[in-house]
C-alpha cells in the first residue's frame, strides 16, 4: 500500500478523492480494486456498471458504512480510511445520501423525517421549522409536511428522502440508485431535482444503471465494470 | 454548545419515554419484576428498621433481679453497691417484699381483696435496673446478666436478653436471606429489562440505521433507550413503594390489636423517606444497567 505523502499531489479542493483503493469481503474476489478517482466541488458524476460491478460498495466507502481494505480515501479533506468511529458521525452530518428503498421513517410524518436530521444536531426549534420548510419546498413537498410517507406515491417519497439529505446542506450528495423504484418519468423528474441541487452548489456522485438518463443528462460518467474503473 | 446540548438531551429523554409507551405490555412486565425485586428491599427496610427499633425498646425494658428469702440489709446493700457501679446498669430500684406485695395490689384494682386471704407475702423483694442506652447488642449484655444471676443474693433474673438474642439473630438471619433474595431478583429484573430493550431496539432497527446515516453518535443512539430501562426502573420502584404502602396499611389493620396488645403504644413504622428514594434511584439504576447490558449485547454480535 502506497503511503499519502507518495501519491500524485493533487489540489486540496477535491470533494472526493480515492487513491488505490481496494474493497474486499471475507477473503473473495475483490468487491473493488485499484480504484483512483478524483471528484471536484459542485460536480455532478455518474457511477455505473451492472449490478455487482461494485457501485454500492464504492458509495458505502464515501461516507464509512464500510472500510476499504487498502487505499486512500480523503472525502472534504478528511481521511476516510483513518477515522475513528466517533469520527464518522461528524463526516456523515456532511453527506447527504439517497436510496433506491428511500430509507424514511414510517411512523414519522414527511416534516419530522426530514427535521430528523436536525433534531440530531440539535438545532433550535424554530431553526428546524425554518430549514425543513425550505428543504421540502426545493423538492415540490411543503405542502404534504404532515402526511405519512405511507400515504405517499414512491416519487413523493424519494423526493422527502432527498429533502432529508439536503436539508442540513451537505458539500455531497450521494445517491444510489434513486430512480430504480421509480417509473420514466417520476424517475426523470427525480433527476431533475438532483440537477437542480447540484446547480445551486451542491457536489452529486450517482450510481446507476439507468444508462438512458445518463446520457440525456450529459454529465461526467465513470464506468465499473467487476469492481474496476473501465472508462472515466 | 449548552443550549445545544440540553435541546439534544431533552429530545432524546422524550425519546425513551415515547419507547416506553410504545413497548407497551413488554415495558409493563419489566415495570412489574423490577417492583418485585424492589417491594423485596422495601419489606426488608422496613423489617430492619422496626426489628431494630424493638431491640431498642427490648433494651429499654427493666431487668429485675429477685432477692433469696431471709436476706440482710447488709447483703442487700453490698448488692446495690455492685449494681450501682456497673457502668450498664444506669439505674437501681430496691423493692422490698412489702414494697412489692402493695404495687401487686394496685396492679390488681378492683380484685385486691383476693390478696387479702394471704397468710403471707409471697412476693420476693427485688432490684428493678434500668440500662444504659448505649448498651444494644446482646452479647454485651449476657455476661452481665450471668454474672448478676451466679450472685448469692439473688434468685433469679428477669429480663429481655434471651429475647433480644433471638431478636438480634433473626435480624441477622432475615438481613442474609433478604440479600440473597434480592440479589436474585435484581439479576431477574435486569434480564427482562434487557429483553425489553432488546425488543425496542428491534423494533426500531430501520430507524436507528438512519440515525447512524445522518450522523447520530453512538451515544445519541444509545441514550433513548437507556432513558427506557431507567423509566423502566424508577416505575417498578414506585410501584414497589406502592404495594409496600399497600401490605403496611393491611398488616396494621389487621395486626393492631396484637401489637397493642403485646406492645403497648409501640407502632410499626413505614419506609423512611431516604429508604424510599434510596429504591427509586436503585430502580432506575438496575433500568439503566438492564439497557446497558442489551445494547453491549448487540454491539459485541
Amino acid at each position: 500500500m502506497q503511503s499519502l505523502s507518495s501519491l500524485p499531489q493533487a489540489p486540496l479542493s477535491a470533494i472526493v478523492q480515492m487513491f488505490h483503493v481496494y474493497k474486499t469481503f471475507d477473503g473473495q474476489k475483490a468487491a473493488l480494486a485499484d480504484i483512483n478517482l478524483r471528484i471536484e466541488p459542485g460536480e455532478m458524476v455518474f457511477l455505473v456498471g451492472p449490478s455487482g460491478a461494485g457501485k454500492t460498495t464504492l458509495l458505502r466507502l464515501i461516507f464509512r458504512e464500510e472500510k476499504a481494505s487498502s487505499g486512500q480515501i480523503i472525502v472534504n479533506g478528511k481521511n476516510v480510511s483513518k477515522m475513528k468511529d466517533s469520527q464518522i458521525c461528524q463526516l456523515r452530518r456532511k453527506i447527504g445520501v439517497v436510496f433506491q428503498d428511500f430509507k424514511l421513517i414510517h411512523s414519522k410524518t414527511v416534516f419530522e423525517n426530514v427535521a430528523y436530521v436536525l433534531q440530531v444536531l440539535g438545532k433550535s426549534k424554530s431553526e428546524i421549522g425554518r430549514k425543513v420548510w425550505s428543504a421540502l419546498r426545493r423538492v415540490g413537498l411543503e405542502h404534504k409536511m404532515d402526511v405519512y410517507p405511507k400515504r405517499l406515491s414512491g416519487g413523493e417519497q424519494q423526493r422527502v428522502a432527498i429533502a432529508r439529505a439536503v436539508v442540513n446542506d451537505p458539500v455531497l450528495l450521494l445517491a444510489d440508485e434513486p430512480t430504480g423504484n421509480l417509473d420514466l418519468d417520476t424517475a426523470r423528474e427525480v433527476m431533475n431535482l438532483f440537477i437542480d441541487i447540484n446547480i445551486q452548489g451542491t457536489t452529486v456522485l450517482m450510481a446507476t444503471h439507468n444508462l438512458r438518463i445518463v446520457e440525456e443528462m450529459g454529465k461526467r460518467v465513470i464506468s465499473l465494470r467487476e469492481g474496476k474503473i473501465v472508462h472515466h | 454548545m449548552f443550549t445545544t446540548r440540553v435541546r439534544q438531551f431533552a429530545y432524546l429523554l422524550r425519546q425513551g419515554i415515547g419507547d416506553v409507551r410504545a413497548a407497551g405490555i413488554s415495558a409493563s412486565f419489566a415495570v412489574v419484576s423490577v417492583a418485585c425485586s424492589l417491594l423485596l428491599l422495601c419489606l426488608y427496610f422496613m423489617a430492619l428498621g422496626n426489628l431494630s427499633k424493638a431491640l431498642d425498646s427490648a433494651l429499654d425494658l427493666k431487668v429485675i433481679l429477685y432477692l433469696r428469702e431471709n436476706l440482710s440489709q447488709e447483703q442487700i446493700g453490698r448488692l446495690q453497691k455492685v449494681l450501682e457501679g456497673t457502668a450498664e446498669i444506669v439505674n437501681v430500684r430496691f423493692i422490698s417484699q412489702a414494697a412489692a406485695l402493695e404495687e401487686f395490689r394496685a396492679s390488681l384494682g378492683k380484685e385486691a381483696y383476693l390478696l387479702d386471704a394471704l397468710d403471707s407475702n409471697p412476693l420476693p423483694a427485688s432490684f428493678e435496673l434500668s440500662l444504659n442506652p448505649k448498651v444494644k447488642e446482646p452479647n454485651q449484655l449476657k455476661p452481665l446478666l450471668e454474672y448478676l444471676a451466679k450472685r448469692p443474693e439473688v434468685e433469679s433474673v428477669q429480663g429481655g436478653v434471651e429475647w433480644v438474642e433471638r431478636l438480634s439473630n433473626l435480624l441477622v438471619a432475615g438481613r442474609l436471606i433478604l440479600i440473597l433474595l434480592g440479589v436474585i431478583l435484581t439479576i431477574i429484573s435486569l434480564v427482562i429489562i434487557a429483553t425489553t430493550i432488546h425488543l425496542t431496539v428491534d423494533r426500531r432497527r430501520d430507524e436507528i440505521s438512519i440515525m447512524r446515516l445522518v450522523g447520530a453518535s453512538e451515544w445519541y443512539i444509545r441514550l433513548p433507550f437507556i432513558f427506557e430501562g431507567m423509566l423502566e426502573g424508577l416505575l417498578g420502584g414506585l410501584l414497589a413503594i406502592g404495594l409496600s404502602a399497600g401490605l403496611y396499611y393491611a398488616f396494621c389493620w389487621k395486626m393492631s390489636p396484637l401489637i397493642k396488645l403485646i406492645f403497648g403504644a409501640w407502632s410499626i413504622d413505614f419506609l423512611r423517606l431516604e429508604e424510599a428514594l434510596l429504591i427509586l434511584v436503585l430502580g432506575s439504576a438496575v433500568g439503566g444497567a438492564g439497557a446497558l447490558v442489551s445494547l453491549s449485547c448487540r454491539s459485541a454480535k
